[in-house]
């Protein structure tokens, strides 16, 4: 296996990395996007605008989740960076075979999603446009979540394991807003997405899961519940609100207003 | 002192040159050299066979101390990996047929590999990632390179700290892939890992005499993944099976669920005609091209199954086989899933249950071993069915589309609810006795389907005891209803609905042949 690391001088801040299985993609503060193939281990760089892919040779520096502690002190980054009220103008996620790119425009106060890569179907190019902003983008192996500026969940791609929350098994082109916290009337302040289930925070310190209980991710029993169309609440034991949530494969972490975390499922 | 000159030839390693001078001779200095010479190549080269050919007489004690096998007529050695030789020499097989002329390429001797490969049960993990596909598909990709390399650690017996690890990052990473987006969608490539994965696990549960764990590990890799080209993984289980494990049997004192009882009929139904082995040309004019369904006797009960086929057969020949089981009362329900369990499991829980008295363990729902490829599974089974000659109608030149077998086992009551399927079937009843209703694709407006992509084949209405205040529609809809006996066998024309209920436990098998789609059903997702 090759364990070789990569070094890469990118010209300007990267702000965020994300993998799909033969890709690597770079955003930088700008909005500019390189990528590093895998099986070519050449380096391209991406203008999100006209989407033409240049050769340049640089290299780059990979890393990858080995443990579960690593996880953890990632999240405790994710944490920090969510809990800054800032609105991000750019943000980027990676599904297992494709890349999106969040462009928040803060004037006119809309948003668009670009799918700038995607394996399966490397010809076609998509753009969602929404009328609001988008505070969270988060990805799962094969969907995409969404948290907009008035604590709404959207989600779309694949939901053949409930992961889109909307109450069907169905493939979501676009994005469908989860009809569950609207009408109870349930402001979410932070979302985040495993390899095939979801979760949200609400602005009153309780978390909800839906979609895979694979090795209970859910916070559910693993041999009562298979899979969760809508959101439902986990049970935490405590009256100390949940402020954050982080999701990675099938595990699920919680954590507290007093800087505890509880952890469901495994990798 | 001495020289020892090794070329690489494509995937070969040929020892070209060996030679000790005069004055040193008898030091066991070429042994020494040829170690080395062997170590240092294999550090370039880790997956090339040594070879050494046109060995004089003389020679050929040295060699065959060495570890070298002799392949035919003396001319031509190989140094197998450790584990290969146990194999080779318990193989009962004449290396004069094997090695018709001498072998002057590669390619040949990778031919002979081949053979050999097909008659031993146990995997050859170092031959896999020459297999066509899998070397196409993954060519230069290091996922494979790594997968290679634990492969070739277990197959030489030489597995450290790291290997069960990075073979449980390959298996959790291609289930992961399995497991992402719509099945039909995910590209064949990653189903070949997979198996591939599994093949790799299964052999080295194998070397640490987990028979049990590696027959799940094929089963895994047949059920989850395409099973590799020559079929080693269906091969390397039935070995398992055949001579690893105990042989199962359904306990004497246990008793198969009450017989249900048969629908009665509706004001509509009629009875679905019946034919003793009609000539091809009536099957075709009166009923294939005319899509009405038919009973057809004198077919299935000449087949071997039609005796072989008990219960106690079958938990012979699979009770250890992993199976998919599908839990709950139909596919239609919300509640409805599917689990895995071993074939004794499932008939001696929802079948054949032990009598009151002894550990009951009753299931709170009822469990179907429903539309499911057991033949692919367990290649064996195929010789005990007959391809009906009437198959033939569903190919022509434009499509050599192959039949596909579904088993259907399970207790009495099981159901599939009314849906329609996108190929011509006949459904053999081997054992056990089913009642069929029928209904005729013209009235589908009037059957009230799921909208929802997964179920828009099926209808919401039981059709046993049709609510015709939620469903009105459905009052005049013709039925055609028939009794399935043992030795039966239904053609439902493509299209056609049917809803299937056993009336006692039941051993079914469906032949799917010709074109899919074309049906007044646009063709979508297909369900039992």
């Amino acid at each position: 296996m090759d364990q070789r690391a990569y070094n890469f001088d990118v010209p300007e801040r990267v702000v965020q990395i994300g993998c799909t299985l033969e890709f690597v993609f770079i955003l930088t503060e700008t909005g500019g996007i390189y990528v590093f193939c895998l099986k070519e281990k050449k380096f391209y760089s991406l203008s999100p605008s006209d989407c033409i892919w240049t050769v340049t040779n640089v290299l780059i520096s990979i890393f990858q989740l080995q443990s579960e502690s690593d996880f953890e002190s990632c999240m405790n980054i994710m944490t920090l960076t969510c809990l800054s009220s800032e609105i991000k103008m750019f943000s980027l996620v990676c599904t297992m075979h494709a890349a999106y790119l969040l462009k928040n425009d803060l004037e006119s106060k809309t948003s668009s999603i670009q799918r700038i890569y995607d394996s399966r179907h490397p010809d076609k190019d998509e753009i969602i446009s929404m009328n609001i902003l988008i505070t969270k983008i988060a990805a799962g192996n094969d969907h995409i979540l969404l948290l907009d500026e008035i604590g709404s969940v959207h989600a779309f791609g694949s939901g053949n394991h409930g992961e889109l929350g909307c109450g069907s098994l169905e493939f979501e082109k676009k994005p469908k807003t989860i009809e569950f916290f609207r009408e109870n009337n349930i402001k979410v302040v932070d979302i985040s997405a495993g390899s095939w289930h979801s979760a949200a925070v609400t602005n009153t310190g309780d978390c909800y899961t839906w979609g895979w209980n694979r090795n209970g991710a859910l916070g559910l029993d693993s041999e009562e519940i298979n899979i969760q169309l809508y959101p439902f609440p986990i049970e935490t034991n405590s009256d100390i609100r949940v402020v954050s949530v982080c999701c990675h494969s099938t595990l699920t972490i919680l954590k507290f207003e007093n800087g505890e975390s509880l952890k469901f499922g495994c990798q | 002192m001495g020289l020892c000159q090794i070329r690489c030839d494509a995937k070969l390693l040929v020892v070209v040159k060996i030679f000790v001078h005069k004055k040193w001779r008898n030091r066991g200095i070429a042994r020494r050299l040829l170690r080395k010479a062997i170590f240092q190549s294999r550090l370039t080269w880790p997956n090339h066979l040594v070879v050494v050919n046109d060995v004089p007489i003389s020679g050929m004690g040295f060699f065959q101390r060495f570890g070298f096998i002799d392949m035919a007529n003396s001319q031509f050695l190989v140094l197998p990996v450790k584990e290969t030789i146990k194999e080779i020499l318990t193989e009962d097989f004449s290396e004069a047929e094997l090695f018709k002329k001498y072998p002057e390429t590669p390619i040949i001797l990778m031919e002979w590999l081949n053979e050999m490969e097909k008659r031993r049960s146990i995997p050859f993990l170092f031959l896999i990632q020459h297999h066509t596909l899998i070397s196409r598909y993954f060519e230069g990709s290091p996922l494979l390179s790594g997968l290679v390399s634990c492969a070739v650690e277990i197959e030489g017996g030489k597995m450290n700290l790291t290997t069960s690890k990075r073979l449980d990052y390959f298996n959790s990473l291609s289930d992961s892939i399995l497991n992402t987006g719509h099945y039909a969608e995910i590209e064949d490539k990653w189903r070949l890992f997979y198996a591939y994965v599994s093949a790799c696990l299964a052999s080295l549960h194998y070397v640490n005499g987990n028979f049990k764990d590696a027959l799940k590990e094929c089963d895994y890799g047949l059920l989850k993944g395409n099973d590799l080209e020559d079929d080693s993984l269906a091969r390397f289980a039935t070995y398992l099976c055949r001579e690893k494990l105990p042989i199962l049997s359904i306990l004497s004192d246990s008793a198969p669920t009450k017989e249900f009882p048969c629908p009665t009929p509706l004001s509509t139904s009629m009875k679905i005609p019946v034919l003793q082995l009609p000539s091809s040309e009536t099957f075709y004019n009166d009923f294939y091209s005319k899509l009405k369904p038919l009973i057809i006797r004198n077919l299935v009960d000449q087949w071997p199954a039609f005796s072989k086929w008990s219960f106690d057969y079958l938990v012979e020949l699979c009770g250890h086989r992993i199976v998919p089981v599908e839990i709950g009362s139909k596919y239609t329900d919300e509640d409805w899933r599917q689990t895995l369990m071993t074939f004794y499991e499932y008939v001696t829980t929802y079948i054949f249950r032990p009598k009151a008295g002894m550990k009951n363990k009753n299931p709170s729902e009822p469990g179907y071993l429903a539309q499911h490829r057991l033949l692919d599974q367990i290649p064996e089974l195929c010789e005990d069915i007959i391809i009906p000659d009437y198959c033939a109608f569903g190919s022509d030149l434009n499509n050599d589309e192959n039949s596909t077998f579904n088993v259907f086992i399970g207790p009495s009551g099981s159901i599939s609810p009314l849906h329609t399927d996108p190929r011509h079937n006949f459904f053999c009843q081997i054992r056990g006795r089913k009642f069929v209703r029928l209904i005729n694709p013209k009235y589908k407006e009037k059957l009230y389907l799921f909208e929802d992509m997964l179920r828009r084949n099926s209808s919401q209405i039981n059709v046993e005891d049709p609510d015709l205040n939620e469903f009105p529609l459905f009052a005049d809809v013709p039925c055609e209803d028939f009794v399935v006996e043992e030795g039966d066998c239904l053609f439902i024309p493509k299209g056609y609905f049917h809803h299937v209920r056993a009336l006692t436990e039941s051993i079914s098998l469906s032949i799917w042949f010709g074109e899919a789609g074309g049906t007044p059903l646009d063709d979508g997702h297909t369900i039992g």
